[in-house]
Formats: structure tokens, sequence, C-alpha cells
């Protein structure tokens, strides 16, 4: 599902990433773990596109986006889903209007079947009853489970997290580590989580990769 | 023998030295303002995509967005611009009108007043009060959500921010500007006209005849050609240093205050180089 080969990244002189391999199989949990500045988020911005890799190769859903257009690079994004370490949602819209942007804008279906869905993946995370409340209006949980819900909009077959724990405390990280594993046993979901949150990773990891100065180190199963 | 010391040393060597230095003193300058015009460029043939053919080939879904702005810009924006233009109006009469006095012209008033209007106040001082009220507000949105990685957010989705974010705010700038500045044009000659009857008793059918004597067609469009300008430039700067924005907080308050300060600045170019091109081939 997602293969990463040797992917450097440097910023002028600074080499953040120094040959990064590692494979991803469909139904999988990964996560990436790492000291601060260790390239952890340097690594999945260059997954999801936000960067491009200053050599090396990633492959997603059997697609090299190696010197992929911008345009080529929009299709390949439909496949995938991202929750950001602050949820990102954008905060001149209700949760519900969050969930339903990507829909609209990459469907022409009409606004009643759009409302179902919006409604399907919101009850996936448990946020039903929060559908029309702002971002601002809501726990730093709650917006993570809605960012969760927008990164499903469009039926993805992988979801990246970005420090998904972080901000959160203990019981609010346990329902969002049990949301994963949810859409992993139920939707067959690849999901590949930055963390440094080892209670996390032990709850949902299947394999980890190790990040130390840029250098990945060699996955292993982590049950 | 000669050595490279030596060739730099004396006073020959001192003097290119100084240029030397002065010229790597301004290149960082000159450099960062090039990187932001060939961005502001790139963010122009980026958005005339997004607003003009983006909508026609499924790019861009302009229409939810446009009309809430629409109304930000247009509609919200029509009491402050009413009550300046008034005022500048007015104050025109009040500045000229005892020096026209003592030349024995106060016919003349409503004439000057209507070409001032129409050909300078009131399309750059619609462009000032929209570069405050709107361009402020364009940069420090943006800049917030680039800030909170909302930006980042719309790519991932496969949403382009220029069409989603920067085309609806071009396009109701670029739309509502020149319905602002004719009703500056209006509401500026009202105000002059209120003054010259209070001060100078010229009496209302007298102003409007007068006016309308003194501006022809091209005066108005003239305006209007320019607050399209101006509207260009407002949006484009604006949005760009929002969506450049870096460094939390204040990066935000830094790039609002030299988006504005930026528009501000080539609005007043772009309205001296079009002013120029106005007098030398089309007024006259």
């Amino acid at each position: 599902m997602i293969r990463v080969r040797d992917v450097h990244m440097h910023f002028g002189d600074v080499k953040v990433l120094r040959g990064v391999s590692f494979d991803v199989q469909r139904g999988e949990t990964l996560c990436i773990l790492g000291g601060s500045g260790g390239g952890k988020s340097t690594l999945l911005n260059v997954m999801i596109g936000a960067l491009r890799a200053t050599d090396g190769e990633v492959v997603i859903d059997g697609q090299s986006t190696r010197g992929m257009k911008e345009r080529q690079f929009d299709d390949v994004r439909r496949k995938f889903g991202v929750m950001f370490q602050g949820g990102a949602l954008l905060n001149s819209m209700s949760i519900a209007d969050n969930v339903a942007l990507p829909i609209g804008y990459h469907t022409k279906l009409d606004a009643d079947t759009i409302e179902t869905m919006v409604k399907m993946k919101l009850y996936q995370v448990d946020l039903l009853h929060a559908a029309d409340r702002r971002p601002s209006a809501i726990s730093g949980g709650m917006q993570k489970r809605a960012a969760v819900a927008r990164a499903l909009a469009l039926d993805p077959k992988i979801l990246f997290y970005d420090e998904p724990s972080a901000g959160l405390d203990p019981i609010a990280t346990t329902r969002i580590d049990e949301l994963i594993n949810k859409l992993k046993t139920t939707m067959r979901m690849t999901n590949v989580v930055v963390t440094h949150v080892m209670e996390s990773v032990q709850r949902i990891a299947d394999h980890i990769i190790m990040l130390d100065k840029g250098a990945g180190h060699p996955r292993r199963d982590a049950r | 023998m000669s050595t490279p010391e030596a060739a730099t040393s004396g006073p020959i060597g001192s003097f290119f030295g100084r240029i030397g230095r002065s010229f790597l003193s301004f290149r960082a300058p000159i450099v960062g303002l090039l990187r932001h015009v060939s961005g502001v460029w790139h963010l122009f043939l980026l958005t005339t995509y997004y607003s003009f053919i983006g909508p026609f080939v499924g790019r861009s879904k302009l229409r939810r967005q446009l009309f809430p702005m629409l109304s930000n810009v247009g509609a919200r924006s029509f009491p402050i611009v009413f009550m300046i233009n008034f005022l500048i109006g007015a104050i025109l009469v009040i500045q000229m009108g005892p020096v026209m006095k003592d030349f024995g012209q106060t016919g003349l008033i409503p004439s000057v007043v209507a070409l001032a209007v129409c050909r300078e106040f009131g399309p750059v001082m619609t462009a000032i009060i929209m570069t405050a009220r709107v361009g402020a507000s364009y940069t420090a949105v943006l800049a917030s959500m680039k800030i909170n990685d909302e930006v980042l957010a719309l790519e991932t989705m496969a949403i382009h921010p220029v069409g989603y974010l920067v085309a609806p705010r071009f396009l109701a700038m670029v739309i509502m500007m020149p319905c602002l500045v004719v009703l500056s044009y209006i509401v500026g000659m009202i105000g002059g006209g209120l003054v010259a009857y209070a001060i100078f008793d010229i009496g209302a059918e007298s102003y409007i005849q007068r006016t309308t004597d003194g501006i022809g067609m091209i005066d108005v469009i003239a305006g209007l050609v320019k607050s399209v300008a101006f509207a260009v430039i407002i949006a484009l700067i604006c949005c760009y240093y929002g969506l450049i924005t870096e460094g939390g907080p204040m990066g935000l308050g830094r790039n609002t205050m030299v988006a504005v300060v930026s528009s501000l600045v080539v609005v007043i170019i772009a309205d001296l180089i079009m002013g120029a091109f106005f007098i030398q081939y089309v007024f006259a």
C-alpha cells in the first residue's frame, strides 16, 4: 500500500532524512517514532506531498509520486486522508461543513446525499451531537476526531496521523487509539501514525520505525 | 610583486571595497524584493486561472464562497466608504472655495470637485479604505489559516488553496471596488455640494448643472479603470502575504503590516503611472 525507498530530505546543508526505507501493507498500522527534530513530521510531509524529497521514492497505492506534477498528485491525495496535529479544521465553518467540504468539492452529489454521508462519518467518530458546533467550541480530543471524520470523507484507503495524542489527556488519547484500531479492523484502513507516546504505540502499532537523526532504523513487529 | 592584499589596499582599493560592500549590503533586500514580486506574479497567474478558467473546467467551485465575500467586501464597506468620501468632497470645497472666490471663480467649484473626485480622490480614497478594512483582514485570515495548518489541510484534500481561498477574495474585490468607487463619486459630489450651498450659496440645480458640464464619461471611466487595477493590487498583495506567513502570531502581525504598507505604496505608484498615462493619452 505504501512503499518508501531511500528517501533523503535536505534543507540547505541540514540533512533531515538520510535514506529512510519501509513498506506498509494494506490494513496495517505503522507508528513512526523518534525524538524531537528527528525528522518524523518531515517524513510525514514527504509522504503526503507537502514536501518533495531531495532523493528517493514514495509509492502510494501503486503510484510513484517521484517527479509527479501537482495536479497528478491531487489524484493520489484522494486516496489518503490526513489528521493534523492541531486538527486543522476550518474555523469559519461548523464541524459538519468541515466534513462536507471535500465531498462537495470533489463530487457532484446533491445536498441531501452529502448531509447523509456527513452524518455517517460523524457517527463513525461519535461526534454526531457536535455536528453544528464550530471547531473552537469543542474540546481538543473532539477536534481530532472531527479531523478524522473529515479525513474519512472521501473514503480513503490510507490515513496519516500527525501526533494524534499531542495535548490530550489519557482518556481522550485512549479514545483516539480505539478509533484508529476500529478503522483498521472494520474498514481495513492503512494507518501511518507519527507519535512519541509509547502507550499509544503499544495499543495501535503493528510495526514501528524509529527515526534517529534522520536515519530510519529497521522496522520490527511491535507486537 | 603585486598581491591580492595590495590590490585592495590604498585609496583606490578602499573605494572599490566600499562600493562592493555597499552592493552586498543592498543585495539581500533587492533579492528579497524580487522574490516577492515574482511570488505575487505567480499568484496572479494562478488566481486568474482559478477565477476565470477553473470554474468551467471543474478545477474550482467559487459560487459558495463568492457571495459571502461580496457581502463582506461590498455591503459592509458601504458605510465607511460613504462617510470618508462625503467628507473628502466637503473638505475639497472648504479648502479650494476661498481661493477660487478670491479669483472670482466660485462658479468653477462644482467642476473642480467633480474632476478631483472622479479622477483621483474617489478611486484612491476607496482603495486606501479597502486596503485597511478588507486587505488587512485578507492577510490576517489567510495567515491564521496558514499557521494553523488549515491551508496544508486543504492541499491534502486536493483542494487548491488559491482556488478555494484567493480566487473568491480576488473576484469579490474586483467586482465590488468599481461599485464602491461609483458610490464615492456620488457621495463626494453631494458632500461638496452641501458645503458649496452652505458657504458659497451655490444652489442645487446650478451645482448639478456645472458638475455635469465639468466632467465627461471619460473621467468616470478613467476612475473605474483605476479602481479595478487597485482592486487587483490590493487583493493579490494582501493574499500573498497571508499565504507566505510563518512564525506564529508574530509573523501574522508582521505580514499584515507589511501587506497593508506594500499595498498602499503600490497603489500610489500605480495611480501615478495611470494618472500620467491618462493625462498624456486619454484626457488630452
